[in-house]
């Protein structure tokens, strides 16, 4: 399966300029708390909830503090037509917790750990199915007698 | 930011302990083919990923530097 497959929603984006506190309203309206900062069009960051509570309200920046003074940068993404497995490795690899997801070379969503649990859960739920129904409802095998074993070497 | 399939990407370590990533540009996906995101190799295991370099990466152009080694073996 497709990275596109799992995809939950469209990417939420700013740009690099917005203020902290539009940022934070951004996420609330979105209903997300993960935004990918473009600059024209080009990604070159990620802001979390988390970055605007620990780098921004933690160090006193004022409401109207620019958002590329909180985001991490250095961002690795991953194309929606990747494998999902190629998504897991990215995780793995680079120990990051979101991929925003690029077709071609704009972002189209953002895949997070969580989405990929919920994902891989279901599937497993699929694969799983017949042995569940096994193990739930074991049924014992009623057998005939044991077969008698007659030696016919002996001519009896 | 602008790189070619060849170049080495360096990203640095931003803690104490943490070293510097590095790793071998080999496609540039943003336009002309010159911007990111770039396709990265990394040297710690080999495996790549699409990836936007921060302001403080450095790219070391060594398409040029091979080239010029190999003008000067002929």
């Amino acid at each position: 399966m497709k990275v596109r497959d799992f995809m939950q929603r469209s990417a939420v984006t700013v740009e690099p300029d917005v203020t902290l506190q539009a940022a934070a309203r951004r996420m609330a309206s979105a209903g997300v708390g993960t935004l990918v900062v473009t600059d024209d069009g080009k990604v070159t960051g990620l802001v979390t909830d988390r970055d605007i509570v620990i780098r921004g309200l933690a160090r006193a920046m004022p409401g109207d503090a620019r958002i590329d003074s909180v985001m991490s940068m250095n961002v690795v993404a991953i194309d929606a037509d990747s494998d999902i497995r190629e998504a897991q490795r990215a995780f793995s690899h680079h120990a990051v917790r979101r991929l925003p997801i690029l077709d071609g070379v704009s972002v189209v969503g953002v895949l997070s750990i969580d989405d990929l649990m919920v994902a891989l859960a279901e599937q497993m739920t699929e694969v799983t199915r017949g042995i569940t129904a096994q193990i739930m409802f074991p049924h014992a095998a009623d057998l005939p007698p044991s077969p008698v074993l007659v030696n016919q070497s002996d001519g009896t | 930011m602008e790189a070619k399939p060849g170049d080495m990407l360096i990203v640095r370590g931003h803690r104490i302990g943490q070293p510097n990533r590095i790793g071998e540009v080999i496609e540039a996906r943003g336009h002309g083919g010159q911007t990111e995101p770039f396709l990265v190799r990394w040297d710690e295991d080999g495996h790549s990923s699409l990836f936007f370099p921060g302001p403080d990466c450095v790219v070391e152009h060594l398409v040029h530097d091979r080239a010029t080694t190999k003008e000067t073996a002929q």
